[in-house]
């Protein structure tokens, strides 16, 4: 099924070999980390949806959490969040995984970080797929602003490119980056509004909201996921402009640094 | 500023000197080598200085015993790594270094691996469709086209690799001995017969090697590395000699 989807979308690409090799280096990680299990894709699957059953459980039954449609509440921000910890943790390594690549081939290096996050990308297209079916059994409709969810996406896309862009910079030469990030993700995964709404921090933590992007992603996600969920589009404006600027600056920094990286692999 | 037109490749006082890190070192010398390598790290000199220009159509040779710095210099004439401050590498063109079974993944059948190493090696979807049928017919693995390579023979798997490889497109090609010794009399045979035909048939080379008797077979030029210095020879006989007297002094 998958390899039809990617055959179907391969055969629409344009031909230009730099596009092509980027969806194929993209197309084979996701190959990669599913297709030797015999359970293949439904990996993919299963991690969210034992997460969202076990703090489904947490807040509903021990916390007495009310909240309407709270299973595709906490879905929507979890598949978010775990594919750009995901991202982020295996994006630190690309230098490293991708080094007989760049040692061989003249290209651009930023092509590596945009085939990595194409590649999570697909993993968690699959599970908005899981996200609706779940969401017709609850008879949820699309939110008001489902029209808007391409920018929710494209600017977690464009925040986890440039994530990975300085992590992979870091880690090769302080390999302890890998352990500090694992405790700044802890951190975001219960502060940035997965179980409950980022409102919160607009008030009392204003400054939070603004250096944590998920905040707003979230929020504006099941503004357009969810039925009668607010839009904040400040949030969605600035989360976008944020995310771009940091990858212009990340993408700075790997100009700037990344020969003397490559001496230290 | 502007090549001369028929320079391909010009290689001006690249010198390399590393800086390496003690594995035993304390945290606080760690750190403060990234700020300071120079004080806080061992140097290690690679490469001294070397100079020289590669023409188009030319079939470079660069040879020197392990350790001479042969890898390093490939690896700033590709751009992976920078010269020292003052050194210089201008490519005009496209420059790929064929190394056999680059990308291969065991996981994924050939199929999968016929596109992804194609398309790491320059070439269109459409390009590798059109060679398809040629690189399994090469590789002599026809029946098992959409095989998983974990099955495959180590023999199957570098018929494959070099098929693809012989396919590969760029202007200027880098050669890391990785030709000659692939399969059985019949298949070096036809390694050399498709290598002579495709690659080395007008395609601007820097091949490196061990083997002299293939470096004077196909070279027009001869770069020696002895000790991180750099010696061009216009006259490959000449500069195997010298490379010979380097060896046994």
């Amino acid at each position: 099924m998958t390899d039809r989807i990617f055959e179907f979308v391969e055969k629409r690409l344009p031909k230009n070999n730099r596009i092509e090799r980027i969806w194929k280096i993209a197309q084979v990680d996701f190959k990669r980390r599913y297709y030797n299990d015999v359970l293949g894709l439904l990996w993919a699957l299963a991690n969210p949806l034992s997460q969202i059953g076990l703090y489904y459980f947490i807040f509903t039954r021990i916390f007495k959490k009310e909240q309407e449609n709270y299973v595709l509440y906490i879905f929507c921000g979890i598949i978010l969040w775990l594919a750009f910890a995901e991202a982020s943790r295996k994006g630190s390594l690309i230098l490293k995984e991708k080094q007989y690549l760049m040692e061989n081939i003249q290209f651009n290096w930023v092509d590596l970080y945009i085939s990595h996050m194409l590649s999570i990308t697909y993993g968690m297209v699959f599970n908005f797929f899981a996200y609706a079916i779940i969401s017709l059994l609850y008879k949820n409709t699309y939110g008001e602003y489902f029209y808007l969810f391409p920018i929710v996406l494209l600017t977690w896309f464009i925040f986890g490119l440039a994530i990975s862009i300085i992590l992979s910079l870091l880690r090769p030469l302080f390999e302890d980056s890998f352990h500090i990030w694992n405790i700044l993700l802890n951190i975001g995964f219960w502060s940035s509004g997965i179980f409950y709404s980022g409102t919160y921090f607009f008030e009392d933590y204003t400054w939070f909201s603004y250096i944590n992007p998920f905040i707003g992603i979230i929020l504006n996600a099941r503004a357009c996921l969810l039925e009668n969920n607010e839009l904040y589009p400040f949030w969605l404006i600035y989360n976008f402009l944020f995310a771009g600027i940091f990858l212009v600056v990340a993408i700075y920094i790997f100009k700037k640094n990344i020969k003397k990286v490559t001496e230290k692999i | 500023m502007e090549m001369e037109e028929n320079i391909v490749l010009k290689v001006k006082n690249v010198a390399k000197t590393f800086y390496v890190m003690d594995k035993h070192a304390s945290m606080g010398t760690r750190v403060k080598s990234l700020i300071n390598p120079k004080k806080y790290a061992q140097k290690v000199e690679v490469l001294k200085t070397i100079s020289f220009n590669v023409f188009k159509g030319d079939f470079l040779g660069v040879i020197g015993e392990n350790g001479s710095g042969k890898s390093t210099l490939l690896k700033i004439i590709i751009g992976y790594i920078d010269a020292n401050e003052g050194g210089s590498v201008e490519v005009n063109g496209r420059l790929t270094k064929l190394a056999l079974g680059m990308a291969f993944d065991d996981a994924l059948t050939a199929r999968d691996n016929i596109y992804l190493n194609g398309s790491i090696f320059g070439l269109t979807f459409e390009e590798i469709e059109e060679r398809f049928e040629e690189i399994i017919m090469y590789a002599e693995v026809e029946k098992f086209v959409n095989t998983p390579l974990r099955f495959y023979s180590s023999g199957m798997r570098s018929r494959l690799a070099l098929s693809i490889a012989l396919h590969a497109e760029a202007d200027i090609f880098l050669i890391d001995e990785f030709f000659g010794e692939v399969g059985d009399i019949g298949f070096k045979a036809k390694s050399n017969n498709i290598f002579n035909n495709r690659i080395a048939n007008g395609k601007t080379i820097l091949f490196v090697s061990h083997f002299m008797n293939l470096i004077e077979q196909y070279c027009n030029r001869l770069l020696v590395i002895d000790k991180g210095n750099g010696y061009l020879f216009e006259d490959v006989k000449e500069g195997l000699l010298f490379y010979k007297s380097r060896i046994s002094a």
